[in-house]
């Protein structure tokens, strides 16, 4: 019996405790969505968070919101707290102005880039194989026919022989010839792609790649992102501002 | 843009240089009517013979080659005296046919010349040799 009581009087001091703590609470709840792109830093008057959907506890009044991540804009919103209420607020980030104009310039910039260092040296490639395999295939078929008419002329010992291996020398020695003009016209024009492949990097070399900056809003930390050529990806700085 | 003339002169130059026929030229078979080079030819030695006293003749003609041969004309004082198949043995460079021309005077001389045969094509004649009989 006395046990009992003891119980019940724990339970009425954790009810009164209970009721002293909401008594003495007079705000309400937030709950913030926020549609960024990973997770956006946060201030919401003093207090910082990275969150993207989240529910707060605040006093009544109004409060200072400022929500940010690298890249977007800054929003900067006031929200109302009403007690013992839950406020929703939806928040969209929207690109920073400067990131979009950036993005695109640095896309024309890789893509002509791109264009100008792979084009010219998969035509280059083209022209010189084809000169190659006119050499090997072709010019030199006509060669060995050439040599073999050469040999057996050489070898005979009657002169309708060596004549009619004369003619046929000669002939294979003109389609050799002729064949060796369409090789090194193939040659010459991959002399013009390499040469005007030269021009086209050192003019590549003179264009200024676009950068962007945005400073840190919310925070100590800067952050910097810029395009990184070694691993065809972004490269992100971070920097603490003392 | 001089640089780039240069390149190309220089590239000009190789490729021409790689014509591989440029030089082969056919007339360098020694049968062939249209043949221009050196005599393929040459009498190196004429060996002379007594069996008889009244037969003084000519035994051996030996003579160097750069050719292939089936037959050896042989000319003695400008006239043709015979044609010998080819029966010589390679000694190096030296063909050796034992080749005979009989009925020669003692004391004259006598100039002999060779064509080589092959085939129906023949060679130049080579440089005479002289040799006088003796007695």
């Amino acid at each position: 019996m006395k046990f009992k009581s003891i119980i019940f009087l724990m339970v009425l001091l954790l009810f009164a405790i209970k009721g002293n703590a909401q008594s003495s609470e007079e705000g309400g709840y937030l709950k913030m969505m926020v549609q960024g792109l990973l997770r956006p830093l946060c201030r919401v008057d003093t207090s910082k968070m990275r969150t993207s959907d989240t529910v707060l506890y605040l006093p009544v009044g109004k409060h200072r919101v400022q929500i940010w991540e690298p890249t977007l804009t800054l929003i900067d919103s006031t929200v109302v707290i009403k007690l013992k209420d839950t406020v929703k607020y939806s928040f969209t980030l929207g690109f920073d102005p400067a990131w979009v104009s950036y993005a695109w310039a640095h896309d024309k910039y890789k893509s002509k880039r791109n264009k100008n260092y792979f084009v010219s040296p998969i035509f280059i490639g083209l022209t010189l194989s084809a000169g190659i395999l006119m050499n090997q295939v072709v010019v030199e078929k006509q060669y060995k026919k050439a040599m073999d008419s050469y040999d057996i002329y050489f070898r005979s010992g009657y002169q309708t022989d060596m004549d009619k291996h004369k003619d046929d020398f000669e002939a294979s020695r003109k389609k050799y010839n002729n064949d060796r003009l369409i090789e090194y016209g193939i040659y010459a024009v991959s002399g013009a792609l390499i040469i005007n492949y030269i021009r086209i990097i050192k003019k590549q070399s003179k264009v200024i790649e676009p950068v962007y900056h945005q400073d840190k809003l919310l925070s100590r930390i800067d952050f910097d992102v810029r395009p990184g050529l070694m691993n065809k990806g972004w490269l992100c700085g971070l920097r603490i501002k003392i | 843009m001089n640089r780039v003339y240069v390149v190309a002169f220089l590239i000009v130059l190789v490729f021409s240089s790689c014509n591989k026929l440029k030089d082969v030229h056919l007339n360098t078979n020694p049968y062939d009517k249209d043949y221009n080079g050196p005599k393929v030819a040459m009498i190196n030695h004429i060996e002379q013979a007594l069996i008889q006293p009244s037969d003084h003749y000519v035994k051996v003609i030996t003579f160097s080659s750069t050719v292939f041969y089936s037959f050896v004309v042989v000319y003695r004082n400008g006239v043709e005296i015979g044609t010998h198949y080819r029966t010589a043995y390679h000694n190096g460079i030296l063909f050796q046919e034992n080749f005979e021309d009989h009925g020669l005077v003692a004391g004259q001389t006598y100039t002999y010349q060779i064509k080589l045969k092959y085939e129906s094509g023949y060679t130049s004649l080579s440089d005479g040799c002289s040799v006088t009989i003796a007695n």
